[in-house]
């Protein structure tokens, strides 16, 4: 077909050869009606196509993003970027807040500061001390009642071996004129305090029991005897303390 | 957006196709802007001009070509493809709606014909178009539709059988029939070009 199309392109019917004029013969056989044809043939393919409305295409365009209405896979990787970023962002305001919080607490000023109304507060206990005696005074009874209880314990067994049970008593019987009556005041989170010298108050030598004492929570640097603990040593029953930062300075990094 | 629009233009019917399964918009863009032209006319031809058909008989089918584009085997021709759901879409709508019974001599009431008087005065391309379209619409549907689809889409004698689902004989024997009738009754335009 496409062989007779080209022989429409020739100008006239005389123009094609007995061959040509026999493949077109159904359609044409002289020159008027060749002509015909060839207006037709030549014409039609110049007919303007015609073009629809163009809210056609947008509405096309409507189901379309309907039909795919999530993004690309490219357009997932800035929004996951973005996350990332955000995220890296706010953690290190987080960490720079922190830092910035820690150093404005602890100015060598406050800290200073701190320490010398904690010296204050050991030298000059006043407000706590009513409140100290009030707590003491009942105590004693117990402090006293506790070496009689002791002696009432039965004797220790022969073979010499100190059961737990048998250990007060065997402590009964050891000379004890070392013994002396420590009070420790002050919160138990408060480590400054123990160590010190000056925070252990010595009593008289006849006592020979330790009062630990214990902070009420709601009343702040209030002291209160929890027990009375009878021991020969105070080096005895005290832990040893391990001075952990020594240590810790003496331990070179190897590299 | 132009540059996406020409990164697409070099891209065959069956590419865009392809791009279109994978959701690119641009890529429906491009085929749209081959195809609603021609297609539209070939339906206006055989559903009379009655644009408001015509129009949702398009719409209907590149909405196919959007939701089921799986449908299309990329082996095959886009073209012949395409025209061939066109020429079904008409085919449906003379079964649905009788289209003929409701117009007068095979064209639509909307449709205006141009008379014998007004070729006769002046002839221009779109005096030759008009006439063309009104010979066409006296045509039978089997006659027609093999015209348009060689003479006014330009597809080759294959794809028409392949759209149509007729042999080639038979294709050339219509298109035979249909531009001796028509080339006879625009004979006056053959007078007129000498």
């Amino acid at each position: 077909m496409k062989q007779i199309d080209d022989l429409f392109l020739k100008d006239h019917y005389s123009d094609l050869t007995p061959s040509e004029q026999t493949l077109i013969e159904d359609l044409c056989s002289d020159e008027v009606s060749f002509q015909q044809v060839k207006v037709l043939v030549t014409r039609s393919m110049n007919v303007l196509p015609v073009s629809p409305p163009a809210h056609l295409l947008e509405a096309l365009n409507q189901t379309f993003d309907q039909t795919y209405p999530e993004p690309s896979a490219k357009g997932m990787r800035p929004r996951m970027f973005n996350l990332f970023i955000s995220s890296a962002v706010a953690a290190s305001l987080l960490i720079f807040f922190a830092i910035y919080l820690f150093n404005s607490t602890s100015t060598p000023e406050e800290q200073t500061a701190r320490v010398n109304k904690q010296i204050e507060r050991k030298h000059n206990p006043a407000p706590n001390k009513q409140l100290a005696k009030k707590t003491t005074a009942p105590n004693q009874p117990l402090v006293a009642e506790l070496p009689q209880v002791i002696h009432s314990d039965p004797p220790p067994s022969d073979d010499g071996i100190i059961t737990p049970s048998d250990e007060p008593l065997a402590l009964a019987a050891e000379p004890q004129e070392e013994a002396k009556s420590l009070e420790i005041r002050g919160t138990r989170s408060d480590y400054s305090v123990l160590p010190s010298e000056a925070t252990f108050v010595s009593k008289l030598p006849s006592s020979n029991t330790y009062e630990w004492t214990a902070v009420d929570k709601n009343i702040e640097s209030s002291s209160v005897v929890i027990a009375n603990v009878p021991s020969r040593k105070r080096s005895n029953l005290e832990p040893k303390r391990l001075n952990t930062s020594l240590l810790l300075k003496q331990i070179k990094p190897v590299y | 957006m132009r540059g996406l629009k020409s990164g697409f233009s070099h891209f065959s019917d069956e590419e865009l196709m392809l791009a279109i399964r994978q959701g690119e918009k641009t890529a429906f863009n491009e085929l749209y802007q081959r195809y609603s032209g021609k297609l539209y006319g070939y339906m206006l031809k055989l559903l009379w001009y009655n644009e408001v058909r015509a129009q949702d008989l398009l719409q209907d089918l590149f909405t196919k070509i959007i939701t089921q584009p799986h449908l299309f085997d990329t082996n095959r021709n886009f073209k012949t493809w395409v025209y061939t759901i066109a020429s079904n879409l008409c085919k449906n709508e003379f079964k649905r709606n009788e289209v003929r019974k409701n117009t007068s001599n095979g064209l639509d009431n909307h449709y205006h014909v141009s008379g014998a008087e007004d070729v006769e005065q002046t002839v221009t391309d779109w005096e030759f178009k008009a006439a063309l379209e009104e010979e066409l619409m006296k045509l039978d549907d089997k006659h027609r539709e093999v015209f348009i689809l060689k003479h006014i889409d330009g597809l080759s004698i294959k794809e028409i059988s392949e759209i149509v689902g007729i042999n080639e004989g038979t294709v050339k024997s219509r298109l035979f029939y249909a531009i001796k009738k028509l080339a006879t009754e625009l004979k006056m335009f053959e007078l007129v070009e000498r």
